[in-house]
């Protein structure tokens, strides 16, 4: 800031009464440590809700259990007190916390309450053999607070957990490191969530119902599809035909891109629409016994082009959308 | 010219800032248009997206083109002096689009230029390492190289990350350098190190104030981020002992030395948090916290206070506690410190007086500036541009 205003001001492009008041805006700003206090919470949370979590889990034999799932509950049914008191009423728009540990408070509680429900399903087995309700009751008490109370971190968690409900795990490492889509089935139950959640994201921004949390279904869908869709076009037999399943995603991306100007929807759709077509063009290659020097060539030439093609693509779209 | 245009380079930071001028209302849009066209000519910005994919794509491009190459010249490659000349002829080629993509194409921090740029780096380091490979047997040769080679271009090009890297090469210079003397010098690498780090410190502070462009400035601050993390890593007890057994020196040190290592391991986190928030000083903060998690850390290595569940709540209980202190501490600016968001404050400010000088007009002769000046004279009065 100091280097503009002074550039402007010897140039004679800003007045001398609005370059001192810069300085001396400047000189007298305060530090914030907004987001230390944000970071320093959410740790204190974590690190509180683990450390309990783990007390249960070792020593879920030896410490009367009432006396645990007392604490424990209370301590979550506290949490969430205190959100239900202090929160506005409920809106379908966004609203802002009534104050700096709201967010935080309520988080505590959920991780409370998935400890909880966790801790009865282990010892007294409410749920029975039916594991899917132990994964969905959650989730939905989770979606109905992220809601509820406008969060976000809270309607992560909720999809997460109901994607897990459908037997998919949904953490960048296990999508991208382990065999989360390892048959037809969890390819399709991949695709159906996506479609679920584009789905949500869709209604809610149409109906202005929480639109602000349309990216989040977006984001996660989105890398659901794609990712679904490209390892079942790596892995199975005849794959490559999965791989037109991606035109719609990246198309919506791109459409999502430009509508809403968001350059990170851009750079995602673009990734997976090059992953595709390289596929294709590379599997074509091979299928046509292209084993000579000359395919080398054509390849390393394709590499080139397409690169060049889409750093201009790149640049002329972020042009257009800025 | 070596490295980038500075009177592109500085107008595309003044582009940015004047920028977020408008964004935050502090200029009107008409101020907007006019400022933006007097920072010409400038680089253009790109989004950090963007810049990320011009970035992957470029590096696809080189190495495409150094695999195209090679299969062409791949019997001048197996001769005896061939490698030699092709990674030469790569190198030329390399630092031919390097400087096409900044001098021609205009770009800065897009991702592509840093891709040649990086490209040209590990083409001469390939090069150089090939050449004189004997000489990559002493670390000391090792590290004085990567200084060199990443030290000069971040001094032409003012890049932070080959900034970070050449200072983090000096700070190998220094401990290869003590460690080949032997003797006490090798027990004296903590505080060599720290005294490097304490220099580097209040150097950058300095150089931070008097620099004179901002891209500078970031190289600086770079340099101030990595001094202050050294210093505290050079004097942290589990760092210490465990490089010390690495280099056969496990008990070498005498006990009371130990025991200045263990102070500083805790005073040194505690007195940065201190000293951020006095002076204001956003890496000695964040550093200081990132510090105290460290020193929490090599505490447990040694000694096991408590089972890890009860030491997560306790951590988690005292951190919530200082929140809440800290919170109640600065419900109000204290000490020219805020629990407000940077945006908050900056959106408060009510800029009343004027943007443009009216001598706006004078300027056009010697600044790129192609605007009607003129419509700007006397512009102010009303109070609200």
């Amino acid at each position: 800031m100091k280097h503009t205003i002074k550039h402007l001001e010897t140039n004679g492009l800003i007045t001398e009464a609005f370059a001192s008041e810069l300085k001396t805006y400047q000189s007298n700003k305060p530090m914030s440590i907004f987001w230390h206090i944000r970071t320093l919470m959410y740790m204190g949370v974590t690190l509180l809700a683990t450390g309990l979590g783990t007390v249960i889990y070792k020593n879920i034999d030896t410490i009367g259990h009432v006396t645990i799932v007392g604490i424990i509950g209370l301590l979550s049914a506290g949490c969430f007190y205190y959100c239900y008191k202090n929160a506005a009423t409920f809106q379908p728009d966004k609203w802002a916390s009534p104050n700096t540990w709201f967010d935080y408070i309520l988080l505590l509680g959920v991780l409370l309450f998935l400890t909880f429900e966790g801790y009865l399903q282990y010892q007294y087995n409410i749920f029975g053999d039916r594991y899917g309700l132990a994964t969905i009751i959650p989730a939905a008490v989770i979606f109905a607070l992220a809601y509820r109370f406008d969060h976000l971190g809270l309607l992560s968690m909720g999809i997460t957990l109901f994607a897990s409900w459908l037997g998919i795990t949904l953490t960048p490492k296990s999508l991208l490191m382990e065999s989360t889509f390892s048959d037809v089935d969890a390819v399709q139950a991949g695709l159906i969530l996506c479609v679920i959640l584009l789905g949500a994201g869709y209604l809610g921004a149409s109906k202005n119902f929480k639109k602000h949390f349309d990216f989040t279904y977006y984001n996660f869908g989105f890398h659901l599809g794609a990712i679904a869709v490209l390892v079942a076009t790596f892995n199975f037999k005849l794959g490559w035909l999965w791989i037109f399943l991606i035109a719609p995603l990246v198309a919506g991306a791109f459409y999502y891109a430009k509508m809403n100007k968001s350059f990170y929807a851009l750079l995602c759709a673009f990734i997976y629409s090059y992953i595709a077509v390289t596929y294709l063009i590379i599997k074509g290659c091979i299928s046509m016994g292209a084993d000579s020097i000359l395919w080398a060539y054509l390849l390393l030439m394709y590499f080139i082009g397409s690169s060049i093609f889409a750093i201009q693509f790149l640049r002329r779209t972020y042009k257009q959308m800025i | 010219m070596l490295g980038y245009d500075k009177q592109r380079r500085d107008n595309y930071f003044h582009f940015l800032e004047v920028k977020r001028w408008g964004k935050l209302k502090w200029i009107d849009d008409e101020a907007l248009d006019k400022l933006i066209t007097a920072l010409s000519p400038r680089y253009e910005p790109t989004n950090l997206f963007v810049s990320i994919g011009l970035f992957i794509l470029t590096c696809i491009i080189i190495s495409a083109g150094v695999g195209f190459a090679s299969l062409i010249f791949i019997e001048v490659i197996d001769s005896n002096s061939g490698w030699f000349l092709s990674l030469v002829g790569a190198l030329i080629l390399l630092f031919v689009l390097q400087k096409f993509v900044i001098n021609e194409k205009h770009q800065f921090g897009s991702g592509a230029d840093e891709a040649t740029l990086y490209s040209c780096l590990g083409f001469f380091h390939l090069t150089f390492i090939l050449l004189f490979e004997n000489l990559f047997d002493s670390a000391l040769f090792i590290s004085i190289f990567y200084f060199i080679l990443l030290g000069v271009p971040a001094f032409i090009y003012k890049d932070r990350l080959l900034t970070a890297g050449a200072h983090l090469a000096l700070f190998a210079v220094v401990f290869f350098l003590a460690y080949n003397i032997g003797g006490i010098m090798t027990l004296l690498i903590p505080f060599l190190l720290m005294g490097l780090s304490f220099f580097g410190f209040t150097f950058s502070e300095k150089r931070i104030v008097s620099s004179t462009d901002q891209a500078t400035e970031q190289c600086w601050e770079v340099i101030n981020w990595i001094s202050i993390a050294m210093f505290y890593l050079s004097g942290n007890y589990l760092v210490v002992m465990e490089l010390s057994k690495e280099l056969g020196l496990a008990d070498a040190f005498p006990f009371f030395v130990k025991i200045l290592f263990m102070i500083l391991t805790a005073a040194i986190p505690i007195a940065y948090i201190y000293f951020g928030l006095i002076i204001r000083n956003l890496a000695l903060l964040n550093i200081g916290l990132i510090a105290v998690a460290l020193s929490v850390m090599t505490v447990r290595y040694y000694h096991e206070v408590m089972p890890i569940e009860y030491a997560l709540i306790l951590g988690g209980a005292i951190i919530l506690g200082i929140v809440w202190l800290a919170l109640r501490f600065w419900k109000e600016d204290k000490l020219g410190v805020t629990a407000k968001a940077d945006e908050d404050l900056d959106s408060g400010l009510k800029i009343e007086s004027l943007v443009l000088d009216q001598t706006f007009g004078k300027i056009d002769s010697t600044n790129t500036f192609s605007g009607e000046g003129g419509k700007f004279g006397g512009g102010g009065a009303s109070g609200n541009f």
